[in-house]
């Protein structure tokens, strides 16, 4: 049902945690299957140095979140901001069709938590 | 069954001596099924399976009673293949459907039963016990009113029959659901058991098999499974139940003792021996079931997010659940071949995949 790559971040979830003293953060959810997702960036310049995050949900949700944080690490903010969630899929390997919303929430909450970055500039 | 699979392809409707010995197998199957309930061999009929025996029973009694009764009883920890029918009656065929309710612990109160009667009703359906959370419904008491007021009353017991004794000599029932696939028997067939006399308009209409109540050819391996798994499964209720009900309660107690922030759904004293429903607070049943799976573990879970249609459980639903308990269900049951062993692990590998998966939480969840 899932791909290799799913479950390996399922089973090692990558950049696990908080970030103190983030330059931002932002929490989302999605309301269907209750997948929770907050994220924190480390921010310098134009670029995201690192992404560390926190998730209470689906296997795909986990995996989504875990492949989302190393797709961005070092990314310039302006791919970051259009980073969306058939990226992030194919980053998996793929999802099921009705797992969809797992890679939408990590491409929500990353877009979110840039948002409210101060000084945002393009 | 083999035999009726590789070399023996007549049609046990035809003349021919290879044709009588398919129709004599399907007797012989009759017969232990009948022995199994207490009934009577033509009161059998065969299926394609419980989802068609839930669906012929419903529709069956309901139209063959439709001139003069457009009411109908079930409850709202049913199986689909009970709903859904009852959904159909109302929707093409006029009637009008009171789905009782159950309280916290997945029991049907049979005073809310008797409550919702009315004149006008065609039937009553009740499982005897939920796929889901393995509570035992009251049938004999709701039976006993159902009888007393001339009412057919249908309940599918496809997970009760393992592990409950049967008799329908004793209890009024009208209709009886099960299914061979859940007593390891093959899959696609299964049994309804029809009271002589019941009021019947039969699903399926064609060849006139079954006494004009299924018509179809029969199943005839399927039929012979069915026959033989039953009347094992019967045989040995009583040895598979007791061995069940300790495996249960050893894993049971083992996760209660020792994985905090637990709660089991469903009444614990009127459950099948092998059911576990459990929520795990701050876990996932989808991420739950992958690392379960992962290690070899089967399980299931009612969160809308294992199910193909992205409904939550509505068995967990009507307990009057919140979704986040939904989300976290579990649901373990013991078979007739796990070990003591395979219980300890499952313990072990779900303590495990808990605690990693409740670290993962934004929120902060004790021990």
């Amino acid at each position: 049902m899932y791909s290799e790559a799913v479950i390996d971040h399922f089973n090692h979830p990558r950049n696990v945690g908080e970030i103190e003293g983030a330059d931002t953060e932002a929490e989302d959810e999605n309301p269907i299957c209750g997948d929770r997702l907050h994220v924190w960036l480390r921010v310098a310049g134009d670029r995201v140095l690192e992404m560390r995050w926190r998730a209470e949900g689906c296997a795909p949700a986990i995996a989504a979140a875990s492949v989302t944080s190393e797709l961005v690490a070092g990314m310039p903010l302006q791919e970051a901001r259009a980073l969306d969630r058939e990226r992030i899929t194919e980053a998996l390997g793929g999802l099921p069709a009705r797992k969809a919303h797992a890679s939408a929430l990590a491409a929500s909450a990353l877009r979110k938590a840039l948002a409210s970055l101060p000084n945002t500039e393009t | 069954m083999e035999p009726f699979l590789e070399d023996s392809f007549a049609n046990p409707s035809s003349i021919y001596r290879a044709a009588q010995d398919a129709r004599a197998a399907i007797d012989r199957a009759r017969d232990e099924v009948a022995a199994c309930i207490g009934a009577a061999a033509a009161e059998i009929i065969f299926t394609g399976g419980a989802t068609e025996s839930n669906n012929a029973a419903v529709k069956g009694v309901a139209l063959a009673r439709r001139q003069t009764h457009r009411h109908a009883i079930t409850t709202a920890i049913e199986h689909h293949a009970v709903l859904h029918p009852m959904e159909e009656l109302e929707a093409l065929f006029g009637f009008e459907v009171t789905v009782v309710p159950v309280g916290a612990n997945g029991i049907v109160d049979p005073g809310e039963i008797e409550r919702a009667l009315r004149p006008d009703t065609a039937l009553v359906s009740v499982m005897w016990a939920n796929n889901e959370i393995g509570t035992i419904q009251p049938v004999e008491a709701i039976a006993a009113m159902t009888r007393a007021r001339g009412i057919p009353l249908h309940v599918d017991a496809v997970q009760a029959a393992g592990y409950l004794t049967i008799d329908l000599r004793t209890v009024p029932i009208d209709l009886l659901s099960l299914s061979a696939h859940k007593l390891y028997g093959p899959k696609g067939t299964g049994v309804l058991y029809l009271r002589r006399g019941t009021p019947w308009w039969p699903l399926l209409t064609g060849g006139g098999q079954e006494r004009n109540r299924r018509a179809g050819t029969e199943n005839v391996a399927g039929i012979v499974g069915s026959g033989k798994a039953l009347s094992l499964a019967v045989q040995e209720r009583e040895r598979r139940s007791a061995q069940a009900r300790a495996l249960r309660d050893h894993l049971m107690t083992r996760i209660l003792d020792g994985i905090p922030g637990v709660r089991i759904n469903g009444d614990t004293t009127h459950r099948l021996p092998n059911n576990i429903n459990l929520s795990l607070d701050g876990v996932h049943g989808e991420s739950l079931l992958l690392g379960l799976d992962l290690a070899g573990i089967m399980a299931s879970s009612g969160s809308a997010c294992t199910s193909g249609s992205l409904d939550p459980s509505h068995v967990l639903e009507a307990l009057g659940l919140p979704d986040e308990a939904t989300r976290s269900s579990l649901r373990l049951t013991v078979g007739r071949d796990n070990t003591r062993d395979e219980m300890d692990r499952t313990v072990d590998v779900l303590h495990g995949l808990v605690t990693r998966l409740r670290g993962l939480s934004p929120a902060v969840y004790g021990a």
